[in-house]
């Protein structure tokens, strides 16, 4: 009887890590994120805590590019368009229409979706490089709306947007972007551990051999393409009502470059790489202000250092570091 | 007399102003090996991408099974039977050999199996030399063909076109590759295969069709070939044909 039971325990404690594991979390990704959730209960300090919802936004939107650009090798110039886009789209629906913020920023995901799906459609039937260059310009002609549909949205004076939560804590703040965060991982992850991801590392990989195997390219850059930008466009709607105030300036390519940056430096293809990277380049950029306004230069610099010396970034970086890790520890090998 | 499996009528492929492929019509029967030789550059990779879907030739019809497939994608004719390989070999190069021919598995083939059993029977069937964990980006050019060919099989295609295959073999795998051949077109499959290398040919092609400057000037078994006037000319210039 005892021995049943624990046996039924062992097995039940097994399948819960086989449950993280399916859903993409490793002991110590897992042990990060909780940290990252108990950090609001030791520290007041609302700047930190600013800057823990900045490193998680960036790293939400560097695993939403990488998404695209570490699997089926398409650079979205234009990502950083589709967040704008999902920030107006949310914060229109409240001023105007008075919807709240919550059902709002899942309004915005659905229609940075569907202008990815559109920009999709036209252009992934070609080369990569046009779905590039389209999604590059649209985000240009976004922003000039932006820019010049005063009456809509006031234009460079920014538009103010009602905040999520009311109260100065930021607290509330971490833990709604680390759902996003947690949300985005779990979705991307899942999906690339599926058939569909191995389409999108075959297409990645060899369009061509990809295509004569059987695998409808097409359909699944533009289902690719589609999520990733939903992802940036619900992201986008929480960075509004997070920050308080939209400016054309955030669908601007610089914007969309730091995102690549991150992306890079992380490591292409592990999606957790850019939330890494996130974490390590925000807060210290944010203890170097002199250093921000040169930081695109610093991004440049770091971008070719990372493509020489480790092309897959921080993820590369570490997995051999817990192979060799592994590897010094014999006894967890029987484990 | 056998049905035709693939039959091109006139098949005309332009790049701008040239003419890669000037009207070429062949006929091929289900079960044989069909050479297509030719020069370099005559325009024969290009004939074989508008069969498998990669280009859209502007002129002519491409009938396989008797239905014009013409101006379809590569993963619809793949699903329809139609396989290939590349001339510079292809590869998901960061994925396991396994991994490479499981996406075809899954992809190209509508048969309900487990991908994973039938990509280990299909890297064992064309004697896949090194283990099946092993990362594409490891392989040399030769095992990167046995890989190409198991992704080709993958898919459960009725016609197989390789474009190359027996180019830069060793005498010794060049034994093993018409062996794995023989074996493939055994089984059902029919071979369309442009080649280079005259031993791989000679021994077997069922027929050959020449391709020179685009057009298709010789069509015969290879001991007709190997003596038609027009061919030795195209390859050796004039002087030959005429003492010959």
């Amino acid at each position: 009887m005892m021995q049943t039971e624990t046996n039924q325990n062992l097995l039940l404690s097994m399948k819960k890590k086989n449950i993280l594991r399916e859903l993409g979390f490793t002991p110590l990704g897992l042990g990060l994120l909780i940290l990252v959730a108990l950090v609001p209960l030791f520290i007041d300090n609302q700047y930190y805590l600013h800057l823990i919802v900045s490193s998680l936004m960036f790293g939400a939107l560097a695993m939403g590019f990488d998404f695209t650009v570490g699997y089926i090798n398409i650079v979205n110039f234009g990502y950083a368009a589709f967040m704008g886009v999902g920030g107006y789209v949310s914060a229109l629906l409240a001023t105007r229409l008075g919807i709240s913020p919550w059902i709002g920023i899942f309004v915005a995901a659905a229609a940075a979706a569907v202008l990815g799906f559109l920009i999709g459609i036209l252009t992934l039937r070609l080369r990569g490089m046009f779905a590039a260059i389209m999604a590059w310009f649209v985000g240009i002609v976004l922003m000039s709306l932006a820019s010049n549909m005063v009456d809509l949205t006031r234009g460079q004076l920014g538009l103010n947007v009602p905040l999520l939560f009311t109260g100065s804590g930021k607290a509330p703040y971490i833990y709604t972007i680390l759902a996003i965060v947690i949300l985005t991982y779990i979705v991307l992850k899942r999906m690339i551990s599926s058939k569909i991801g191995l389409a999108f590392n075959a297409i990645g990989q060899d369009l061509e051999a990809a295509e004569t195997s059987g695998v409808n390219a097409t359909k699944y850059k533009v289902l690719n393409f589609t999520v990733s930008c939903a992802f940036a466009g619900l992201i986008g709607g929480f960075y509004g009502h997070f920050v308080g105030i939209l400016t054309p300036a955030v669908l601007h390519t610089r914007v969309t470059v730091e995102i690549l940056a991150l992306c890079y430096i992380g490591g292409r293809g592990s999606i957790w790489g850019g939330l890494l990277a996130a974490f390590l380049i925000i807060p210290i950029f944010e203890f170097l202000r002199p250093l921000m306004e040169i930081r695109l230069i610093i991004y440049g610099l770091l971008l070719v250092l990372v493509m020489i010396f480790y092309p897959g970034g921080l993820a590369q970086f570490l997995n051999q570091l817990a192979f060799y890790l592994k590897d010094l520890m014999p006894f967890k090998k029987q484990a | 007399m056998q049905e035709n499996i693939l039959v091109t009528k006139d098949v005309v492929k332009r790049f701008g102003g040239l003419t890669a492929v000037e009207k070429v019509s062949i006929e091929v029967k289900k079960g044989e090996v069909f050479g297509i030789i030719g020069p370099n550059g005559a325009g024969k990779t290009t004939f074989l991408n508008c069969v498998s879907g990669i280009y859209n030739p502007e002129e002519g019809e491409i009938l396989y099974k008797g239905k014009n497939i013409k101006g379809l994608s590569s993963h619809v004719l793949c699903k329809k039977g139609i396989a290939r390989t590349f001339q510079i070999v292809r590869s998901f190069h960061k994925m396991t050999a396994l991994d490479n021919v499981k996406v075809a598995v899954i992809f190209g083939s509508d048969k309900d199996q487990d991908p994973n059993d039938k990509a280990r029977e299909l890297l064992d069937y064309v004697n896949f030399p090194l283990p099946v964990e092993t990362l594409a980006s490891n392989l040399n050019t030769v095992q990167l063909k046995y890989l190409e060919l198991a992704r080709a099989l993958a898919t459960d295609g009725e016609l197989l076109l390789l474009d190359e295959v027996a180019a830069g073999l060793t005498p010794g795998e060049l034994g093993e590759f018409i062996d794995l051949i023989k074996k493939i077109r055994d089984s059902g499959v029919t071979v369309i295969s442009i080649e280079h290398v005259m031993k791989f040919i000679m021994t077997i092609c069922d027929r050959i069709a020449v391709i020179h400057y685009g057009e298709k000037i010789a069509e015969g078994t290879p001991e007709e070939i190997v003596n038609n006037k027009v061919v030795i000319e195209a390859y050796l210039g004039k002087e030959h044909a005429k003492t010959n």
